[in-house]
């Protein structure tokens, strides 16, 4: 239990750096991507227990816990709202928890692609993904 | 938590095929419950109620709630890829295949958002026969999208094709984790659009933005 707090303390304080210290929002984003890609890739089995540990934790543990996952999260939407500003507020959050569970998969290792090339692969497609509205026309090309 | 088999008993010939019948409607009745109400509130007897059979009665066709869920996820995973292998039929071009791929897979989430949160919860507790063979029809589905990429984008690796797969379909499965209360067609089209600019854009170069002080400029601050 102490882990875990320590670990979801440790993500929250980088993002918190991230979002104070880098002005340009892409820029911002970019970061927290990429911290997010290098956090999943590191935990990989590890985070399934973890996910076990916090759904077993009392009440109030669990009360805390949801609140620094809230934390983190909002942290994104309010960088996503800056770099998208057609998204409302409840698109951006949607958008967010899609790329959460997008960044999420490079956790189960599935593919054999070495751990650098997930995160250069999973950064390009999820800043893609975030940055903006899309022609169908140029799609893929 | 019983680790029988789902299959029913051997029985007289005669009694089989109406059994399987039974076994059917079970199986449809459970994948219903378990989609509106969810896994964990369901119980055995709402099951049997619905089909007007008894609890005992029931347990002659599945050992027990887990044995239904079992099966209710063969039927999904099944139908998962006859149903994609439909729509990609009818597109006329791959772009269109990949599009009609992405609605039908992020429909399908929201449909069945309950049945997708109860499969990542409950996949590691299931009997191992059944989730090698759940694990090798949903290979079988991805596959599928696979195909359909390495066509759309022959200069990625079979691995760099199969990494933006599966986090395309973790992303288009995110409303069963977090319900964002958008409009379902406003969820689809967001999440959809999302998918389709990742297609687009997977890639192995170290990834960088573009800001209004210069395109391409590094972003690789260390977190």
């Amino acid at each position: 239990m102490i882990g875990l707090e320590r670990i979801l303390q440790r993500q929250l304080d980088a993002i918190g750096r991230i979002a104070r210290e880098i002005d340009d929002p892409a820029e911002a984003l970019a970061a927290m991507v990429r911290g997010h890609l290098t956090f999943t890739l590191e935990s990989g089995d590890r985070l399934a227990a973890w996910k076990e540990e916090f759904r077993n934790l009392p009440p109030e543990d669990a009360w805390r816990f949801r609140r620094m996952q809230r934390l983190y999260v909002e942290e994104w939407v309010n960088i996503v709202t800056r770099v998208r500003t057609d998204l409302s507020d409840g698109q951006a959050r949607a958008a967010v928890h899609a790329i959460m569970a997008f960044l999420q998969t490079a956790a189960a290792r599935r593919s054999g692609l070495p751990p650098e090339e997930v995160a250069e692969v999973l950064g390009n497609m999820a800043l893609a993904a975030l940055s903006g509205p899309h022609s169908s026309d140029a799609v893929l090309t | 938590m019983p680790k029988t088999p789902s299959q029913p008993p051997e029985r007289p010939l005669r009694t089989r095929r109406r059994s399987s019948a039974r076994r059917e409607e079970l199986i449809s009745v459970a994948a219903t419950l378990f989609a509106s109400r969810g896994y964990y509130a369901v119980t055995v007897d709402d099951i049997g109620d619905a089909v007007g059979l008894t609890g005992p009665a029931l347990y002659r066709h599945f050992s027990g709630k887990e044995a239904l869920l079992v099966a209710v996820f063969d039927q999904i995973v099944e139908q998962l890829r006859d149903r994609l292998r439909e729509v990609v039929s009818e597109a006329t071009d791959p772009v269109s295949a990949l599009l009609a791929t992405l609605r039908f897979h992020v429909e399908f989430a929201i449909e069945q958002r309950q049945n997708v949160a109860v499969w990542r919860q409950e996949f590691q507790n299931l009997p191992e026969p059944d989730r090698w063979r759940l694990r090798r029809a949903q290979r079988l589905y991805v596959e599928e999208w696979v195909d359909l990429v390495h066509e759309l984008r022959p200069d990625l690796s079979d691995t760099e094709v199969r990494t933006a797969v599966h986090a395309a379909i973790g992303l288009l499965q995110s409303p069963s984790d977090f319900q964002s209360g958008l409009p379902a067609e406003a969820a689809i089209n967001l999440l959809m659009n999302m998918a389709l600019a990742a297609m687009e854009h997977a890639s192995t170069e170290p990834f960088s933005v573009t800001t209004s002080s210069g395109p391409g400029r590094a972003a690789r601050t260390s977190a």
